[in-house]
């Protein structure tokens, strides 16, 4: 009977702490951000809470404030984020998930999050459209500086559908050799491409020149670059671009160029100058040796490359990937498609993550976290640590270590070796066993 | 292994340990005494130990710590014919564990050497000394001067399990044949400890107004054995059971902690073939922590039971009756950091019985960890 004492001694300390009523655990945690506002744990917690409850906004605000309280904490971050996404706050939701790629300790959730940032720089884009075309009326009256570019995909005209990609691949390479001229800003494809989609562009692709000048305008650019690839009689290619004033949507004199498809990127450079030309601006002679480098030598490569391009424009980001991918095994020094294949592959990552999926791939002290919140607890990473402690130290006791630091001597009837229950007088007998102990009989 | 080789090997572990992270050390200095007194009979018992332990993390998965300790042991008896005394004193075995952490998962395997470098043969004058250190009642700071070469490899987990923190472990551990008793002709006793398979279960949890914490721990043993050749004997001295379970939560200004373990090993045999009764050790204990100044001041209350079953007679040796003790222990530790370094002095009287002896015991120490 005396062997059951202990036995029904942790039996009522067990039942008086876990038959505690479990309550509204949002409840409970307000009511303990209530007595300490600035209680960073605290208010990860509720702010995880309030996500579970779909309560978002309350979510955001939470967690913002614990983030400001503790900017390394990695699952306020995530859940910040995932907050933020859900209120349309892409701006908060990319620096947080930025900060749990700093800070946070699940790699599965860190390699996530590196493709849900490639595509929420997309969803960036599409919110600055809308809000662009919401504000066109105000817009309208401010005409963008004339030293402002766009480019718009070029149409492609000809028989051969083989090469139709070469407009969006063209106008991508006419983009980055123009961006090398310190004098121009040059609008980001994908900003355009945004701007495009919101603007409704045609379902053939091709952008009429009404919806050109109204999309440089959203896109504050007071110069734009549009144009056509045709193919007369299957013969050589030609290519006639055109710069228009985006405030008057007159258009200068037509760039031609025509070629030969081995000439493609030759053809490239000769409208770029010509633009620039156009544009009246002479770059030094750094910025046109930067632009007559050519990132591929290979035809195959850059066709690879534009259907890459192409596909990223539609939003298929899984063929866009292989696309670019192909580029790359076709020229291992093309980098650009190099980049092109990571940032599809990350975006692609991107389209699959959901918020449950980020939830369910968290693991150890972070899922503990989450799982405290969600019963109004507030449990860390230290309270699993020390669970895991004290399983390796049970395991494989180091009684000379143990009274070294004063554990053993001193008593750890706690598994963290740490606090009260380390008072004097007091020994453990796990440690202990850890020896082969010969015993003589008392007295 | 002589004590230069140790320290040589503590010097490569620095030295090796140049690239470390976060190493830390501790070190203390600590004196238990008992005194036992029936009718007469005066026994005393003291213990004197300087443990010292570094600890090591290399990256953020890696860690290694190594241990050891200088300790002696004092046993007198008075009052019963010519006043005897037993004494035993040097190195303790070192023990060298290293942990790897897997990811973030909370997987951590490890593996534990256990360094003879400890007085693992005790001769007449200090085997009596050697043996009482071993007391699961009494629980000395070092209850082993030494036990040969071995070896223990681990694995522990810790998952969550919705606001409860599981912890799970298991062990397994093989060590030597080594000689603990040399007789009076200078031949030796030739002992093989079986091999241990040990397992914890626990769960924790913080809660809003404290942190629960409960475990067990279980070691089974393989057949130990005694002797060689023709006079081997193999023999078990029974399985342990260890609980443990404590609260701790504020209150009234201070930490508060109520805690409980109980020690319980089966029946067993010794090498002479008699029984070793089944054992139990059950400890309750209340504790405090309150902020004085810089300083944190944790007095303590223990009580401690003690219960063996008794024995019958057998061939070779005597029935034994069923032997029951208890024991109050009061204590206080104080705690001061002062920069890297936290400085614990503590003190501790106890009293109470064990059997037909009075007892009454003294505990100091004083621990210095420095944690960068």
């Amino acid at each position: 009977m005396r062997r059951l004492v202990p036995v029904l001694f942790l039996f009522v300390l067990a039942a008086g702490c876990a038959s505690r009523p479990a309550g509204n655990a949002i409840t409970r945690l307000e009511a303990r951000r209530d007595a300490d506002p600035n209680a960073a744990k605290t208010l990860r917690a509720l702010g995880i809470a309030y996500y579970r409850a779909g309560r978002y906004a309350d979510a955001q605000r939470v967690l913002g404030r614990a983030n400001e309280l503790a900017a390394s904490d990695g699952v306020t971050a995530l859940y910040l984020g995932m907050a933020a996404e859900e209120t349309g706050d892409f701006a908060t939701a990319r620096a947080a998930y930025e900060s749990y790629v700093r800070h946070g300790r699940t790699s599965r959730v860190r390699s996530r999050l590196r493709g849900r940032l490639a595509l929420l720089a997309r969803r960036e884009l599409e919110a600055e459209a809308k809000a662009a075309v919401a504000r066109e009326a105000s817009l309208a009256g401010t005409p963008g500086s004339p030293r402002t570019v766009a480019v718009l995909p070029l149409d492609f005209a000809g028989r051969d559908s083989s090469l139709a990609p070469l407009g969006a691949g063209l106008s991508d390479l006419l983009i980055t050799d123009l961006s090398r001229v310190s004098q121009l800003t040059v609008v980001e494809r994908q900003r355009l491409d945004a701007l495009l989609d919101e603007v409704n562009r045609s379902a053939s692709g091709r952008v009429d020149s009404a919806t050109a000048v109204r999309s440089g305008r959203l896109v504050r650019a007071g110069r734009l670059v549009s144009g056509t690839i045709t193919q007369p009689d299957g013969g050589p290619l030609r290519a006639d671009a055109a710069v228009v004033d985006v405030a008057t949507a007159r258009t200068a004199g037509p760039v031609n160029a025509d070629f030969t498809i081995d000439a493609v990127l030759d053809a490239e450079k000769r409208i770029v100058f010509a633009i620039l030309q156009q544009l009246g601006v002479t770059p030094t002679a750094a910025e046109r040796a930067a632009i007559e480098q050519r990132p591929t030598k290979s035809l195959a490569a850059f066709l690879a490359y534009s259907r890459g391009v192409a596909a990223e424009n539609a939003g298929r980001w899984d063929d866009a990937a292989r696309h670019f991918g192909d580029a790359v095994r076709q020229d291992p020094g093309f980098s650009t498609a190099r980049a092109g294949e990571a940032r599809a592959q990350q975006t692609a990552v991107g389209t699959t993550t959901t918020p449950a999926l980020l939830e369910s791939s968290l693991a150890g002290s972070e899922r503990a976290t989450v799982a405290a919140a969600q019963s109004g607890s507030i449990g860390d990473a230290a309270s699993l640590a020390g669970t895991l402690a004290a399983a390796r130290d049970d395991v494989n006791p180091s009684p000379a270590a143990a009274a070294a630091s004063a554990a053993a001597a001193l008593g750890t009837l706690l598994p963290t070796k740490e606090g009260p229950a380390q008072a004097a007088g007091t020994d453990n007998p796990i440690l202990n066993t850890g020896q082969i102990i010969i015993k003589v009989p008392l007295p | 292994m002589s004590a230069h080789r140790v320290f040589l090997g503590a010097a490569l572990f620095v030295a090796a340990s140049a690239g470390a992270q976060a190493p830390a050390a501790a070190g203390s200095v600590q004196m238990v005494g008992y005194t036992l007194e029936r009718s007469g009979i005066e026994k005393r018992i003291q213990q004197l130990v300087v443990p010292v332990v570094a600890a090591m993390t290399f990256g953020e998965r890696f860690g290694v710590d190594v241990a050891t300790a200088y300790a002696t042991a004092d046993v007198e008896i008075r009052g019963a014919g010519t006043p005897r005394k037993s004494t035993i004193s040097g190195l303790t075995d070192t023990q060298l564990r290293a942990s790897y952490t897997f990811g973030d998962d909370f997987v951590v395997l490890t593996a534990g050497l256990n360094l003879p470098t400890g007085r693992a043969t005790a001769d007449s004058s200090q085997f009596v000394a050697a043996g009482q250190i071993a007391n699961d009642f009494l629980l000395f700071p070092i209850g082993s001067f030494g036990s040969g070469l071995g070896g223990t490899a681990g694995i522990a987990v810790a998952r969550p399990l919705g606001s409860w923190n599981l912890g799970a472990g298991a062990s397994y551990r093989h060590s030597a044949a080594f000689e603990p008793y040399e007789y009076g002709d200078g031949s030796k006793a030739r002992y093989e400890p079986g091999d241990e398979v040990r397992a914890r279960l626990g769960v924790d949890r913080s809660g809003e107004r404290g942190r629960l914490a409960l475990g067990v721990s279980l070691s089974t043993f393989a057949d130990d054995a005694a002797g060689g050749g023709a006079n081997r004997v193999a023999f078990n001295t029974g399985d342990r059971l260890a609980v443990q379970g404590s609260y701790e939560t504020a209150l009234a200004g201070g930490r508060w902690s109520l805690g409980a373990w109980s020690l319980m090993r089966r029946e067993g045999a010794r090498a002479d073939r008699s029984i070793a009764p089944r054992e139990n050790v059950t400890s309750a204990m209340l504790g405090a922590s309150y902020d004085v100044g810089p300083a944190s001041l944790e007095p303590s209350f223990e009580m401690r039971l003690f219960d063996r079953a008794g024995s019958p007679a057998t061939g070779t040796s005597a029935a034994q009756p069923a032997e029951r003790g208890s024991m109050a222990i009061v204590g206080a530790r104080a705690r001061w950091s002062v920069g890297a370094l936290q400085v614990l002095p503590s003190a501790g009287y106890s009293t109470g019985s064990i059997g037909d002896f009075d007892l009454r015991g003294l505990r100091l120490g004083l621990a210095i960890r420095h944690t960068p």
